[in-house]
């Protein structure tokens, strides 16, 4: 038996959804979710084959979702949306429908997803979220989970991002948090108006940043407004030189 | 044609040409004059010669107002204008003469007096075309100057109405594909609810493409229009949605923009339901403060939320649109308190 589950916000959006999946004996509707933050747990708590996915919903939309999600099952996005998006998703041939959805499409996009789940399904999701989250970076906010919460950091609220592994720690005024990404995509993703790489595991806000004193040979530090002191390597002090315009 | 009308357009007519018509016979009488106290030429000739020669000045000005109304080169229009008056002054002096001629009034003596004089003919021939010319062409220019600024007002007359109207006009095509998607959902589930929608959702199109022709319609108006689209958003959120509406009934005949309200509702209403996974309750408040019109409108806020932007609060068009109404900037204001984003139109009075 697949296990599916659909989230959307809107009772009735599911309603279609749920009315076109007794169509396949073999797929059973294991939750419902009105928004991300219920997805998230669900997902988890399920660990479903496939996910319907609405990408406008309340507090995180789908993509930030996603993004939390560790264990990423298949996705079908359902949505009204006909932007710039659904671009990004026909590139990386990962399957979706627009509102209203014709029960025929519905089909054929599960047909699609049933002949299809192969081990390179995951990776093209993560270049898809990561175009996607990209933008949303670019916005102005990451969605970060702390054990079982969420949070959404205001990008200004960022103070730095420091490379950890696999992971980057993005510090903030109320602490710490690890998001699965890398400093490459942070340095792209942000305003370069606002964040410098300095050094190849730094990533500083340019507001932060009180003063910046010489350290060995041709490294710098620069010190925040809270005391951390940041190391600044020999191209990072250019690029931070050009940005502050000294 | 009214013989009021004519009249004074034969007024108007009599008033422009008297200074003409009174300078063509001072010069005249002052040719007159000249030819005979200085240089003796017995009076009939004179005033024969000064006719003929007036005469000719005449037409040749009225050949060139013929002319530079009809063509004036867009480059060296003074080097033109230089060499059309010395052709008229030349050809002026020559049909004078042949005229004379032909009248017989031509005798030895005055045919070398005549053919003495010729620079000064030619030259006073020149002064008058010239001058004439040059004022020609200065009205002229100066009418091309006063059509072409009242042709700017009428453009961007235009222009504004097209923005006002593709502004207007937003219809945001998610709230249709939404709502599409609802009605295919009740045609499964509750068919007679998505007979009810669909009458619903195409009232409100209607009165959508109805509004955009509109210029002002009464607040009553708008308020019935916003319960149309309200009922296409319950049917939407149902269980998560309340509207609660506080109208001033003495206000319900004043005159607003049309589609002003239900924008704002629709922002709130996404903001409200996007920014808090709680139920929502929207509220609109219209009121009369003195001479103006007040609508307020509050939606949930949630402090910790960051709005993605873009998706967020879309409210440049609707003040873009209050400006090219009313040539005012302060009219939506936006403010938060206890959680609470709340919008604030004010519009001034209007009958």
């Amino acid at each position: 038996m697949t296990k599916v589950i659909l989230i959307d916000d809107e009772p009735l959006a599911r309603e279609v959804i749920k009315a076109y999946l007794k169509y396949f004996d073999d797929i059973e509707v294991v939750q419902e979710c009105g928004d991300g933050f219920e997805g998230v747990k669900a997902i988890q708590q399920h660990q479903p084959d496939l996910i319907f996915l609405d990408i406008q919903m309340p507090k995180i939309n789908g993509f930030e979702m996603l993004e939390l999600v560790d264990a990423k099952p298949s996705v079908i996005f359902i949505t009204a949306y006909d932007s710039y998006a659904i671009k990004a998703f026909e590139a990386n041939a990962v399957d979706y429908l627009l509102k209203p959805v014709s029960e025929q499409r519905f089909r054929e996009a599960v047909l699609k997803w049933k002949s299809k789940v192969s081990p390179t399904a995951p990776q093209r999701m993560e270049s898809v979220l990561n175009t996607m989250s990209a933008t949303a970076a670019q916005q102005n906010r990451i969605v970060v989970k702390t054990g079982s919460k969420v949070k959404i950091i205001p990008v200004h609220d960022i103070q730095y991002i420091e490379a950890d592994d696999d992971f980057v720690k993005i510090h903030t005024p109320e602490g710490a948090f690890l998001k699965n990404k890398t400093m490459n995509f942070y340095e792209q993703s942000l305003d370069p108006a606002q964040f410098v790489r300095v050094h190849r595991s730094y990533i500083i806000h340019i507001n932060q940043i009180t003063k910046i004193e010489p350290y060995q040979k041709e490294t710098h530090l620069a010190i925040l407004r809270d005391g951390t002191k940041i190391a600044v390597s020999k191209t990072g002090y250019v690029k931070l030189k050009t940005l502050l315009g000294i | 044609m009214a013989p009021a009308d004519m009249d004074s357009r034969l007024s108007r007519r009599i008033k422009r040409a008297s200074p003409i018509v009174g300078s063509v016979v001072i010069w005249g009488c002052f040719q007159t004059w000249l030819l005979n106290q200085w240089f003796g030429v017995e009076l009939n000739l004179s005033a024969y010669d000064a006719l003929i020669s007036v005469n000719w000045i005449v037409l040749s000005c009225a050949l060139l107002e013929l002319i530079i109304s009809r063509y004036t080169p867009k480059t060296s229009k003074y080097q033109f204008v230089f060499g059309l008056s010395l052709v008229v002054a030349w050809s002026c002096y020559w049909l004078s003469y042949q005229t004379l001629e032909i009248l017989d009034k031509l005798n030895v003596d005055y045919t070398l007096f005549f053919q003495r004089s010729y620079p000064i003919r030619v030259g006073a021939n020149f002064l008058i075309a010239c001058g004439w010319s040059m004022t020609l062409l200065f009205r002229k220019q100066v009418k091309e100057l006063e059509e072409s600024a009242s042709h700017q007002v009428a453009t961007e007359a235009l222009v504004k109405e097209a923005e006002l109207q593709k502004l207007q006009l937003q219809l945001q095509p998610h709230f249709l594909f939404n709502s599409l998607n609802s009605i295919n959902a009740l045609i499964l589930v509750q068919p007679s609810k998505a007979r009810e929608m669909v009458q619903q959702l195409s009232d409100f199109l209607r009165a959508t493409l109805r509004r955009a022709d509109e210029q002002w319609i009464t607040l009553a108006q708008e308020v019935t229009y916003l319960q149309l689209y309200l009922s296409i958003e319950k049917v939407r959120f149902g269980h998560r949605l309340e509207v609660r509406m506080n109208l001033d009934e003495q206000i319900q005949l004043w005159l607003i923009p049309p589609l002003l309200l239900q924008p704002l509702v629709e922002n709130a209403i996404k903001f409200g339901l996007y920014g808090t996974t709680d139920k929502v309750v929207i509220d609109l408040q219209t009121q009369r403060e003195g001479d103006s019109l007040s609508i307020e409108i509050s939606n949930p806020f949630d402090e910790d939320m960051q709005p993605v932007e873009g998706s967020g609060f879309g409210l440049s068009g609707l003040r873009r649109r209050l400006y090219l109404l009313y040539s005012r900037n302060d009219l939506l204001t936006i403010r938060m308190e206890e959680n609470k984003f709340i919008v604030r139109l004010t519009l001034p009075e209007k009958y």
